[in-house]
């Protein structure tokens, strides 16, 4: 390229020189030619002419101008000249450039790629070298690493083995020896194993001993709890004997202390009683009710006038039915009540010191049954405290050890025995008091001593049937506290053998009176205490008698049952030396112990519990039954018993009897038994074949032909003989007719060759010789069994057919039913219809014939006004029934014919419009005069309030009574008038009228008083004003007047 | 109870108001009337003896029966009725 520029500015360089002289020559011609031409001419013209001057001005010109044009010329080809050369010039000069460039570019060219050539080859060179040194280097160091590893390793592995096999040896030693130590073992535990077994087998063989011991035990247990129930039941029924003939007299609320001089007296006295008693729930105050109520475990509930007579009648409901279920146990709890006042009495006669604590002792443990829990608590304080002390006084120290060592084992039974007990009991009062009303005074008159036997027996078995406990082992809360009472039976002896009519008034009273405790009446309890006193002594007690308490309920009873019968003779003893022995014992039942709740809730478990005795015998009747039809459907009669029983009857030929022929009607004796045994071969397979004939299989036949008879025979005897058998079957024909019992019939067939299973029974055995021709005998028995299954698919099908019979049957009866209910429904609804179109027809007619003032109405008309014309077609069947019935028996309406408008047609007559409408709770005008100036009227008016009479009557029932009233009054007054409070009572028919002001009175006064009102005469009077506050304290004495609370009714 | 009336579920759907005693599911016409003579013409009179007698299936069961001569049927609607409208508004 240097090359190339220097050329290029040396052939500038060359070019310029020459171009350039040339211009600079052009303008120097031109420029110094003119001056001096023009100089010399005015010098040569100062020599000339002037004339001459002109010519020679125009030659130079034409001469200038020449000479400009030549100049032109040449200046231009000069141009031209120098163009061409300069192209030529660059023309020569690209082309040795380009050819200069090209040489230099194919130069460098060939000497870049030796360069890189020979600079590729090297690096080549020197890679290879570097590979393959770090190859060689790397393979050294595997070899090395490897060759370490390998050494390592082996290393390892040997010291492994070492030591496996060290700790190999070890473990197979302590294996070995422990296997040694358990071989041993073992040994020594077979050798147990024997010793143990043989004890066990001792032990087994003893316990089999044992347990029949324990059989025998159970066989004795129940033999004597057999004895129990048996004497259980003798119990029963004489309790039941002695319930029958009693007197019962007690638990009669409220007594008074009426002295009982004659039986009258007192059978008057029974009689109130028994009023009072009913009519007590009546008269009782609301609080007393709410009180009872509660007690009866109702919730408490306000009393109001609609809900009192409900509640009355829930409490009558529920004391009634707690006296049904009570038995006689109440009754005994009632006498041990009385009997208590007698020990008590004698206890009194020995401790005399403790006489008023005892009988307010007594007094709270009699109520005690009857009052509510709360008031029980309180009164249960004394009877604690006076209990041990009246057992010491009666015992001794004797039954306190007893007692104590009983005491608490026995005390959780016995209040479960108590608790059943007592709600059984306490449900019983009532009703027995009502009886004993009844019966009191026909068992008077008697004066036998079987009613007060039978009461103290009872006594005596609820004295036993609650056994009691200790008082000083028992926390203080214990229900139950007992204490020795009087033998009843000691009574009763008393009493048959000494005892006078007042006598036995005297005890009836005693029994009133305690009664009257029960009914809180603490002043009553003297009698008892002062008739215990005066007919008791104190007792003496024997020693069987202290021990029956500390016994169990159950031989309480036998024990009393035993005692019974030997009774009579010691009981005169006793009368002569009237000495009383000491009972058992008597226990009292507090009321904290007897929840009335859980027993008015109970009842349902108890009638299960009672009934269920009677229930597993109604059970065990139904199964005895069951099992009987069953092993009687079991049962298979079974042939061979029958065919060898002594009775069948066996003709046996006799040669002497003429007309016996063997197989006819004779059997030879000899051949009796082969019969028989044929009889039992064929026996089974005729039951089979009609058991598959009863089942319905087809081909069966009931019966076997002689042939099949003979056949089976022959095979089954493995003779061929078959005449042997033939002869057989004959005389067991014979055998057959004459033994019907056996349950096999020889029949003839109707036809032989059919399925059918016609025959009939031959009776005697000369048909058989005539039909054996035929071929037509066959046996069968006359009242085939059905099996089981086929007895059941059997009565399937009949029950299935008897049920969809039923099913149809039913389904009629209720679409019967149903259509039937629909066509009453149906009815009503038109009879409705007809009766509201009826009411729509009178109102219409009433109104119509008000508004418009004509008396009557067309028939069309009325119909066209209450039925719209879409309903006309529909309704016209109730229509026509309205108007029929309208016609009937609507007076106020009648049917005539009048011409409206020219034209004739039915018309219906109003004709009741001048009966006037009712006028209810209306003033009816005045009776006299009571305006200023007249007698009735008081010229001025003493008290602000006034008294109404004879506004309503005493049965008016109407609830709203009170606001009718205040309407009336109000309306009559007027509004000038300003009352204060009305009000209304309904048992003296009295308005009570409180005004503002004594003026106010007035106008009351005299609008009032002497008015008819609803056809009754009313009259005012004044009342002071002291007075009307203390009947209603609640009045208003300011504030606002009353008001009417309707509209206003025109009054004139 | 299965399933209630068309009556009773009216009734206990909305709060009584002024509703007549009729309303009330197991009273018809009959008892009705009898109810209006003895003073209870609206529901609502019903609804109180109901609430003095504490909801107490048996007593209120027993007063209406008394009061309007209800066989147990009806009184146990109306008692169920009274007791569902309570359930629910009160």
């Amino acid at each position: 390229m240097n090359i190339f520029g220097i050329r290029k500015t040396t052939t500038t360089e060359q070019f310029r020189p020459s171009f350039e002289p040339e211009a600079n020559q052009n303008p120097l011609l031109y420029n110094n030619a003119t001056p001096a031409t023009l100089d010399q001419l005015p010098l040569r013209t100062k020599d000339c002419n002037i004339r001459n001057m002109d010519d020679y001005e125009k030659n130079i010109i034409d001469m200038f101008q020449t000479f400009s044009s030549q100049q032109d010329k040449r200046f231009r080809e000069m141009l031209t000249n120098i163009n061409t050369t300069r192209q030529d010039m660059f023309q020569n000069l690209s082309n040795q450039q380009e050819v200069r460039f090209r040489e230099l570019l194919t130069d460098l060219n060939c000497a870049r790629q030796e360069i890189y050539q020979t600079v590729s080859i090297q690096q080549e060179k020197c890679f290879k070298e570097l590979l393959t040194s770090l190859n060689s280097a790397r393979q050294n160091m595997f070899q090395e690493l490897s060759n370490q590893q390998d050494k390592r390793f082996n290393d390892l592995i040997t010291s492994l083995q070492s030591t496996r096999d060290e700790v190999c040896q070890l473990l197979y030693d302590q294996r070995e020896k422990q296997f040694e130590e358990l071989l041993s073992n073992v040994n020594r535990i077979k050798v147990e194993k024997e010793t143990l077994s043989n004890t066990f087998n001792n032990l087994s063989s003893k316990y089999d001993e044992v347990l029949l011991r324990l059989q025998k035990t159970d066989a004795e247990k129940r033999d004597g709890e057999e004895n129990i129930q048996r004497l259980q039941k003798k119990l029963d029924i004489l309790e039941r004997r002695l319930s029958l003939s009693t007197m019962k007299l007690r638990n009669i609320p409220k007594i008074n202390k009426y002295e009982f001089e004659t039986k009258e007296d007192l059978c008057k006295f029974i009689i109130k009683l028994d009023f009072t008693m009913a009519d007590q729930v009546d008269s009782m105050s609301d609080a007393e009710l709410r009180t009872k109520l509660a007690e009866h475990g109702f919730p408490v509930m306000p009393i109001t006038a609609s809900t009192r007579k409900l509640l009355v009648k829930k409490l009558k409901l529920v004391l009634d039915n707690k006296s049904k279920p009570r038995s006689s146990v109440d009754n005994k709890v009632d006498n041990r009540r009385s009997l208590a006042r007698y020990s008590s009495g004698e206890e009194s006669d020995l401790d005399t010191t403790a006489n008023a604590k005892e009988k307010r002792g007594r007094r709270a443990t009699t109520g005690g049954a009857m009052l509510p829990p709360a008031a029980n608590k309180t009164r249960r304080v004394p009877i604690k405290k006076d209990s041990p002390a009246k057992r010491d006084s009666d015992k001794g120290s004797e039954s306190d050890e007893e007692k104590d060592r009983s005491g608490l084992s026995t005390r959780e039974e016995v209040e479960t025995v108590t608790t059943r007990r007592v709600t059984r009991t306490y449900a019983a009062n009532d009703q027995d008091d009502y009886e004993t009303g009844s019966d009191s005074d026909v068992d008077a008159d008697k004066k036998t001593s079987s009613p007060f036997r039978s009461s103290s027996r009872s006594s005596d078995y609820i004295s036993s049937t609650l056994p009691t406990v200790d008082v000083g082992t028992t926390p203080p809360k214990t229900s139950i506290f007992s204490r020795a009472s009087i033998i009843p039976t000691n009574y009763t002896s008393t009493y048959s053998s000494n005892m006078t009519s007042s006598d036995n008034l005297n005890s009836i009273r005693s029994r009133l009176g305690l009664t009257s405790t029960l009914g809180d009446r603490p002043t009553a309890s003297n009698y008892s205490t002062n008739f215990s006193r005066s007919t008791y002594q104190p007792s003496t007690s024997t020693i069987d008698e202290i021990e029956s308490p500390y016994l169990s309920n159950f031989t309480r009873r036998l024990s009393s049952l035993k005692s019974d019968p030997p009774k009579p003779t010691p009981y005169i003893d006793r009368d002569t030396n009237n000495g009383s022995t000491v009972l058992p014992r008597r226990s009292y039942i507090s009321g904290l112990n007897r929840s009335d709740i859980a027993d008015y809730k109970t009842t349902d478990k108890k009638f299960l519990k009672n009934n269920l005795v009677s229930l597993a015998l109604v059970v065990l009747v139904a199964l005895f039954f069951f099992c009987l039809f069953f092993m009687y459907i079991v049962k298979k009669n079974d042939i061979t018993s029958v065919v060898d029983d002594q009775n069948s009857v066996i003709p046996i030929c006799q040669l002497n009897i003429p007309g016996n022929r063997p197989g006819v009607n004779c059997v030879p004796k000899e051949q009796v038994s082969y019969a028989k045994d044929l009889l039992k071969v064929i026996h089974p397979e005729l039951t089979t074949r009609i058991a598959s004939y009863k089942c319905g299989q087809p081909g069966a036949l009931p019966y076997m032909t002689e042939r099949e008879i003979i056949e089976i025979a022959s095979a089954k005897a493995e003779t061929a003989d078959v005449s042997q058998c033939r002869t057989d079957l004959n005389n067991l024909q014979v055998l057959i007719i004459n033994n019907p019992r056996w349950g096999l019939n020889v029949v003839q067939l109707k036809s032989l060759y059919t399925k059918d299973v016609e025959f009939s029974n031959i009776r005697v055995t000369d048909m058989i010789v005539q039909q054996r021709t035929k071929g037509t005998v066959a046996i069968t028995l006359t009242d085939p069994s059905t099996p089981l299954s086929c007895l059941f698919v059997n009565t399937l099908y009949s029950a299935g057919s008897t049920l969809i019979v039923v099913a149809v049957l039913t389904i009629l009866a209720l679409g019967v039913q149903r259509a039937y209910k629909h066509y009453v429904s149906y009815k009503k609804r038109k009879s409705e219809e007809i009766y509201s179109m009826v009411e729509q027809i009178i109102d219409v007619i009433s109104q119509e014939t008000e508004d418009s003032g004509e008396p009557y109405i067309s028939v069309d008309h009325v119909r066209d006004t209450l039925i719209s014309p879409q309903n006309r077609e529909k309704m016209a069947a109730v229509w026509d029934a309205a108007v029929k019935f309208i016609q009937r028996n609507e007076s106020r309406v009648r049917m005539e014919v009048q011409s409206v408008d020219g034209e004739d047609c039915r018309v219906w007559r109003w004709i009741s419009a001048h009966s006037s409408p009712k006028r209810s709770a209306a003033w009816q005008g005045q009776a006299f005069e009571t305006q200023e100036g007249s007698v009735n009227n008081l010229v001025v008016s003493p008290t602000p309030c006034l008294k109404i009479r004879h506004m309503f009557d005493k049965n008016d029932a109407n609830p709203n009574l009170r606001s009718v009233i205040q309407d009336a009054i109000l309306e009559k007054c007027g509004d000038h008038c300003n009352i204060l409070h009305i009000d209304v009572e309904r048992t003296s028919c009295c308005v009570y009228v409180k005004c503002a002001s004594p003026t106010d009175a007035g106008v009351v006064y005299r609008s009032l008083h002497g008015w008819w009102y609803e056809g009754r005469l009313i009259t005012v009077k004044y009342l002071r004003l002291e007075r009307y506050m203390q009947r209603f304290p609640n009045s208003p004495s300011v504030g606002p007047f009353l008001r009417m609370t309707r509209p206003r009714r025109t009054w004139d | 109870m299965s399933s209630t009336s068309q009556k009773h579920r009216n009734f206990v759907a909305e709060p009584m108001g002024e509703k007549p005693v009729t309303d009330l599911a197991g009273v018809g016409e009959v008892l009705g009337k009898r109810l209006e003579v003895a003073g209870f013409d609206k529901a609502y009179t019903v609804l109180g003896q109901f609430l003095v007698l504490k909801k107490e299936k048996e007593l209120f069961q027993e007063w209406l029966k008394d009061t309007c001569n209800a066989n147990s049927k009806q009184s146990s609607d109306c008692y169920q009725c009274l007791k569902d409208w309570c359930d629910e508004f009160l």
